[in-house]
């Protein structure tokens, strides 16, 4: 569950696809050897139509090669696609390919190739699929050319271009995908493979761009818990995998090396009636104002996140274009001034609010929020529910505000998952005029306009306080010290062509 | 968290210590482990009751502030990963657990108690219909249903307890039911029952009391599982971690094993203490209600035995069995001594015997049961427990003194030189191996032969014994033939290397008063044959009659009486000797070996079915 | 036996449709919203109500149960609501993992109670005392702190052995014996205490038997009467608790499964009961309730062969 919240945010986070200077970076230490990592989730399918933004990328990256790559500020750089163009009306992308690509069953990487993916991706139920929903036609002119055509300008289109929803599988195993047919640097070895377990890759000696990828073999574990996860890291028998933040300090301990990542995410109070349906109270800016000054989020980062965390007041992390620096400052820590904002919405004596049970999930969160609340005087009544229920009774937006998070790095995808009407996160469907207006101009615009129209946007949305955001959440990638890795905060976990054996 | 086996491990003991149930307390505070267990869990209960008064923390209030606060004043044990008092969460945790636990007992009892009456009481088709749905449930897998359970219905700790005990209640089904078929049939309740006490009450007077001992270490196993299924419902991370319990303190541990490892330690380490005071609570309970498995009863058995046996303590020297000395002297046994401990010393059940065998002679081995006869025939051959101290002035075996001999000499001489014959035939063959087979293996052993050779050999002497059909016997296993032939099949083997003395235990006292006689014939003949010394243990003097040269008539342990059979039946000494001669043989003569016609039986012997002859072995 | 056999076929069969059908109906009234769960939070309520059309549950239960009860009998599992993989070839990899575990359990916890139950029962005294104490002790020890302090010590610290993860038999003897050896001896710890305590019983019992003294007075060794003649006379019982503890075991190896990193029936169970994966609950409980049934025939027909008596009839 908790996996899948991360995944709601990494979602948003794998729409900001981009590529890092194609195939630029040799290796730079000796070649060979076997890349060991593990992933706490599953592999859903191999069929990228049914493919998970999330964690699933990891399993896909060595044999399926993207159309993009994404650099460490999320711009799109060359990789399948050497340029891309779009027209005035942001609705028609025009892609040229490179055109010595071949997928390992001798198919040749062409435009129809691009354009048989990119549809039947589209046409999928993936959390992938719905990051190119707006792809309304898909032309294929000539072998290296293809255009794709948009129901509606979607800005954050070439971040998720970068990553699973541009990754090209051989046509002729989108059918019957049982085992992956790519392009990538490396290929699924299928005898060594037990499904849902480990996933061994053996080096494509045909790949275009070998040298990006210097290792001879890639075996990737499916590890779910965290101890034993945290247990195969300290005994050696993984160069790299995400860690939680609790195991941090014995990961380290144990000789390995961390480095943290910022990938859109922000938790906090997440206010979902603002109609007042359920609770009034909430209707009332100055309240949910005071709900804002109620938390002491620098405290909360320290203990209970464990530093892993930056405070914030905004939805929109630094490497946004919408991020506005001097928000933060909007609400800092100040009880009496959130108990005299109650007040004067009257609201003096505080009021009662029933929010889900999530100590099973998030029992730090839980707790520091029950305790501020209490301090101006909300009195929180937790409701049991089982925890697979914790999203869904949400959505049916059976609560009036939660502890929850999400985000994406491309701030389109941010808006679009908790702003727009329809957007996932904003499950009692609430609207604000002027929001909408703004959520418009976005589309309409590109370059500065477009930046200025999403800082502004920004600014409303912390002045309405449209919820309580506490900090951009930070995770934490841990590798051996026979690897070096390059963190990009864009894509769920390093990129494979980021590991480098050690220089000694 | 294994559902460990539960009725598997408690065997159904036996019905119907009722009268030794009320020493059950008394005997439970004679039991240190038990005393111990027990203590520990009172406390426990006691510390869980008292939590509002031991500690002014609250177990559910979480503080920022306070996240894993190392110990200190304001947290004895430190605070967890939400700032919650550790001690408080162990002491109210307590409440939850214990009480959780205590749901899944009475769940399993409600369930399973009435089960096993009904079934155990009416029989029947209700019987047959839990029967199934007991084995139905065993094979639930029960772990998945608790999933199933946790996951989609509540993760409350009380749910998965009563879910625990449904799963759990055919084993006190099973329980039950065995106990209450054990009683069911006794002669009480049988009384009870003409006697036209309605059904109800008879469950409640009669069967009731005979269920509730092994219904208490059932409870106390199951509630111990119960916590142990409590830590591992939290270790999946299905547990509610807002109740203050002690799944709940495991859960907030696991988050923060890494960093605070010490948080696992305490309810890690009460959940142990309160299963193992359980189990062994459970254990020391089951000694003493004694469960078949208990070492302790052996010793009570040969206590009483021994405690009969030295009741009187005769101070008169003890006339020994000194024939007239021929040469070929087997066996002479000088002031043999046997005692066992008892409580605060040790209790003597041979004192001072003295006897001589010589080669060709058969000397009768005479007394009641509990006189000392067979622990003075088994200490010749070694055999006595481990825990019988042994001591003789001389025990020599043609020539070799056996007291000096170790365990490999011994077993050298057992068998090949000295045989013994057992009084049951059919409990003296090992059920779970062919005759043939368990003939062969010491044949083989001695005379380092191979198996055909056995085979051969063996064949040979079933028929020599009078067995038919030997090659069919030979492969038969013991509980394929009869009880004369298998005490034919005992004859064989334990004359199988050609033994210089044979020590025969009763040897046709648990056969059919046919076969008693043809049986006897046979030992006269083997021993004629092959000329060997005979000890005949015997509480029967028409048994000495027939086959003995010498006879000596032993009472506590001493040897009252010995001459040669016709000296004694002619002119007992020993008023002991007179009494048993004349309450058991009503006038019959000695007849000289070798002239009597086999197969005609001693009408005047005694009933062979002796009430407690399995406690003269 | 021919009779014996079909009989206790036609039992488990039965057996199978009563188990798997009351989890299913279990499954069913549970009121989580799957479909919800299955498109993902990022879908719209349409896409939603269109997973729960496309899996059948926007039918009546009754028609879905006997649907389901006609495909399953069948042989066919389906497949996953969540990864669409067909159960079979799920369960065809846990399988060999969980199989692996609990064998290795069973042989040492076998192995190791032979030997300390033999020693408990032949000597009295200290030693019988503290082998019977330290059994329960061992038995009281929840089975995950077992299994963590196995993997930090042995695997974290000292590096012996892998710390996570399962090799295949067919893929490296050696490797396949090394992935298992900490899960298994976790998971034997609990079980060999048990079975311990009662061949220790058992074979009190026996030792009582007058055929044992009747062996010694043939000049058997107390070994060889021992552990030929004592202890096979003791397997029977003993048996049938190793079968009992086989069930037993599953249980464990759930948390085992997990401390390990293994992906065996245990944590395959504990995921798709979380999610509400009901194909897949389905399909562990059917494996899981065949393998039971199996078990105890085997050890039904070890039980015969380990007495004659039986045997004979």
């Amino acid at each position: 569950m908790k996996r899948k919240l991360i995944l709601a945010g990494a979602l948003a986070l794998a729409l900001s696809v981009s590529a890092c200077g194609g195939g630029g970076t040799a290796a730079a230490g000796k070649t060979g050897g076997t890349l060991n990592l593990a992933v706490s989730q599953a592999l859903k399918s191999w069929d990228l139509a049914e493919a998970g933004n999330g964690q699933d990328q990891e399993y896909y990256q060595p044999v399926f090669d993207s159309l993009f790559r994404l650099d460490s500020k999320g711009a799109p750089t060359a990789n399948l696609a050497t340029s891309w163009e779009y027209d005035k009306a942001l609705t028609t992308l025009t892609l040229k390919l490179r055109t010595d690509v071949k997928f390992t069953d001798g198919t040749p990487l062409d435009a129809e190739a691009v354009k048989a993916n990119l549809m039947h991706t589209k046409a999928g139920k993936g959390e992938a699929a719905a990051l190119v929903k707006a792809i309304s036609d898909v032309q294929a002119p000539d072998s290296s050319t293809v255009v794709v055509k948009l129901s509606t300008p979607t800005p954050s289109l070439l971040r998720s271009l970068g990553n699973v929803a541009g990754m090209i599988a051989s046509p002729k195993s989108l059918a019957n995908p049982q085992s992956p047919v790519g392009s990538g640097p490396y290929t699924l070895d299928i005898s060594s493979t037990t499904a849902g377990t480990e996933y061994v890759y053996a080096v494509n000696p045909n790949y275009w761009n070998k040298d990006a990828f210097p290792f001879d073999k890639v075996d990737i574990k499916t590890i779910s818990d965290r101890t034993a996860l945290t247990n195969a890291l300290l005994s050696g028998q993984l160069d790299g995998s995400s860690v939680a933040a609790d195991r941090i300090d014995a990961v380290k301990a144990g000789g390995l090396k961390t480095d943290t990542v910022s990938p859109g995410v922000v938790e906090g109070l997440y206010i979902w009636d603002r109609k007042g349906t359920i609770v009034p109270a909430l209707a009332d800016a100055r309240v949910r104002q005071a709900l804002n000054y109620a938390f002491d989020t620098a405290s909360i980062v320290k203990i209970a996140k464990k530093g892993l965390g930056t405070p914030t007041s905004q939805h929109f992390t630094s490497d946004s274009g919408a991020f506005v620096p001097g928000l933060d400052q909007t609400y800092k820590y100040d009880p009496a001034k959130a108990k005299a904002l109650l007040a004067e919405a009257g609201y003096a004596n505080g009021f009662d609010v029933v929010m889900p049970d999530i100590s099973s999930l998030f029992p730090e969160m839980q707790a520091a929020m029950v305790e501020q609340l209490g301090n101006i005087g909300i009195r929180v009544k937790l409701d049991k529910i089982p925890f697979d229920q914790f999203m869904p009774s949400i959505l049916a937006g059976k609560y009036a505000m939660s502890y929850f998070k999400t985000g994406g790095t491309d701030p389109w995808i941010t808006i679009q998952l908790i702003v727009a009407k329809q957007g996932t996160w904003n499950p009692l469907h609430f609207e604000d005029p002027h929001a909408n207006d703004l959520i418009a101009q976005i589309s309409r615009s590109t370059g500065d306009e477009q930046t200025k129209a999403y800082q502004e946007l920004n600014t409303y949305l912390v002045k309405q306080a449209w919820n309580a955001p506490w900090d951009v959440v930070k995770d934490t990638y841990a590798s051996s010290k026979k690897v070096e890795v390059t963190m990009n905060p864009f894509y769920n976990a390093p990129p494979l062509y980021n590991f480098k054996p050690a220089a000694n | 968290m294994t559902i460990p086996p539960i009725d598997g491990i408690v065997a159904a003991p036996a019905g119907g210590n009722i009268a030794r149930k009320r020493h059950v307390a008394v005997q439970v505070l004679q039991d240190p482990v038990a005393i111990c267990s027990l203590a520990i869990l009172l406390i426990l209960i006691l510390v869980s009751v008292l939590a509002p008064f031991l500690t002014d923390q609250d177990p559910l209030k979480s503080s920022l502030a306070q996240t894993l606060a190392p110990m200190g004043q304001e947290h004895l044990l430190g605070a967890d990963g939400v700032g919650r008092d550790v001690v408080a969460r162990l002491l109210y945790g307590g409440q939850t657990s214990l009480a959780a636990a205590l749901v899944a007992v009475g769940v399993a009892f409600a369930v399973g108690l009435p089960a096993g009456l009904l079934g155990g009481y009416y029989r029947g088709r209700a019987d047959a219909i839990l029967a199934w749905a007991s084995n139905f449930m065993m094979a639930v897998p029960a772990i998945i249903v608790l999933l199933v359970v946790m996951a989609a219905v509540s993760q409350s700790t009380y749910v998965a307890m009563v879910v625990l005990g449904l799963i759990v209640s055919p084993s006190v089904y099973r329980l039950v039911r065995a106990s209450v078929v054990s009683v069911r049939e006794e002669l009480f309740v049988d009384a009870a029952r003409v006697s036209g006490l309605s059904d109800a009450r008879i469950i409640r007077r009669h069967i009731l009391p005979v269920v509730q001992a092994p219904s208490i270490i059932q409870a106390a196993q199951i509630f111990g599982v119960s916590i142990g299924i409590q830590a591992g419902i939290a270790f999946l991370g299905l547990g509610s971690p807002n109740e203050a319990s002690w799944g709940a303190m495991l859960n907030d541990a696991f988050a923060n094993i890494y960093v605070a490892p010490l948080l696992l330690l305490w309810p890690g380490l009460i959940i142990c203490l309160t299963t193992a005071s359980l189990a062994l609570l459970a254990n020391s309970l089951r000694d003493i209600l004694g469960g078949s498995r208990k070492r302790t009863q052996r010793h009570l058995e040969r206590k009483r035995d021994a405690e009969s046996s030295s009741a009187r303590e005769a101070s008169t020297p003890a006339p020994a069995d000194y024939a007239p000395v021929a040469e070929d002297v087997l066996l002479v046994v000088e002031n043999l001594k046997v005692n066992y401990p008892v409580d605060g010393g040790r209790r003597t059940v041979v004192d001072g015997v003295s006897l001589t065998v010589s080669r060709g002679q058969v000397l009768g081995l005479v007394g009641e049961s509990g006189s000392g006869k067979s622990q003075t025939a088994f200490s010749l051959l070694g055999l006595l427990p481990p825990e019988a101290r042994v001591s003789a002035e001389r025990l020599h075996f043609d020539g070799v003194e056996l007291n000096s001999l170790g365990r490999g000499a011994m077993n050298r001489l057992r068998g090949k030189r000295i045989a013994y014959v057992p009084q049951e035939p059919m409990s003296n063959l090992d059920p779970a191996f062919s005759i043939g087979s368990q003939l062969a293996e010491p044949l083989r052993q001695h005379l380092k032969i191979s198996a055909k050779e056995a085979r051969t050999r063996l064949l040979g002497l079933l028929e020599r014994v009078g067995i038919n059909d030997p090659a069919r016997v030979y492969d038969s296993y013991p509980h394929q033939v009869s009880g004369g032939m298998a005490q034919r099949v005992l004859i064989a083997g334990a004359i199988s290397c050609d033994p210089d003395l044979l020590i025969a235990d009763e040897p046709t006292t648990a056969l059919d008063v046919t076969v008693q006689a043809e049986i006897l014939d046979l030992i006269r003949s083997l021993q004629a044959e092959r000329n060997m010394g005979v000890i005949l243990v015997t509480h029967d003097f028409g048994v000495v009659a027939d086959l003995c040269d010498r006879v000596a008539v032993m009472h506590t342990g001493k040897i009252v009486e010995a001459a040669e059979v016709r000296d004694l039946f002619a002119n007992p000494q020993d008023p002991y000797t007179r009494m048993l001669l004349s309450s058991t043989l009503e006038g019959a003569t000695p007849r000289p070996p070798l002239n009597r016609k086999p197969g005609v039986p001693n009408s005047t012997r005694p009933n062979p079915a002796l009430p407690n002859r399995a406690q003269t072995a | 036996m021919v009779v014996f056999l079909i009989r206790r076929l036609l039992a488990g069969i039965l057996l199978v449709i009563l188990v798997a059908s009351a989890t299913y109906i279990m499954l069913n009234f549970t009121g989580s919203d799957v479909a919800r769960n299955i498109v993902g939070e990022t879908a719209t309520p349409e896409q939603a109500m269109a997973k729960a059309a496309e899996l059948g549950l926007d039918r009546p239960i009754g028609v879905r149960y006997f649907d389901w009860l006609g495909t399953t009998f069948t042989g066919n599992l389906g497949k996953s609501w969540f990864n669409s993989v067909p159960v079979s070839t799920t369960l065809l990899t846990a399988l060999p993992v969980t199989l692996s575990i609990i064998l290795g359990a069973l042989i040492l916890s076998a192995m190791v109670s032979v030997v300390l139950g033999s020693i408990a029962a032949v000597r009295a005294g200290w030693l019988d005392k503290s082998i019977q104490v330290g059994a329960v002790l061992a038995d009281s020890i929840p089975g995950f702190l077992v299994a963590l302090i196995l993997a930090m010590v042995v695997a974290v610290n000292l590096g012996w052995l892998p710390a996570t993860g399962f090799v295949p038999f067919q893929r490296s003897v050696v490797e396949w014996l090394r992935s298992i050896t900490l899960p298994s001896i976790a998971l034997a710890f609990g079980a060999t205490a048990a079975t311990t305590q009662q061949l220790r019983g058992s074979m009190l019992d026996v030792l009582r038997l007058d055929f044992v003294r009747t062996l010694r007075s043939r000049g058997l060794s107390d070994r060889r009467v021992i552990f030929k003649h004592v202890l096979r006379n003791a397997a029977p019982p003993a048996l049938t608790v190793l079968s009992l503890q086989f069930i037993g075991l599953v249980g464990g190896a759930v948390i085992v499964e997990k401390v390990f990193g293994l992906r065996g029936i245990g944590s395959i169970a504990t995921s798709a009961a979380v999610q509400g994966d009901a194909p897949v609950v389905l399909g562990v409980v059917i494996v899981m309730v065949v393998i039971v049934v199996a078990v105890n025939l085997i050890a039904d027909l070890a039980y015969g062969w380990l007495n004659p008596k039986v045997r004979a009839e």
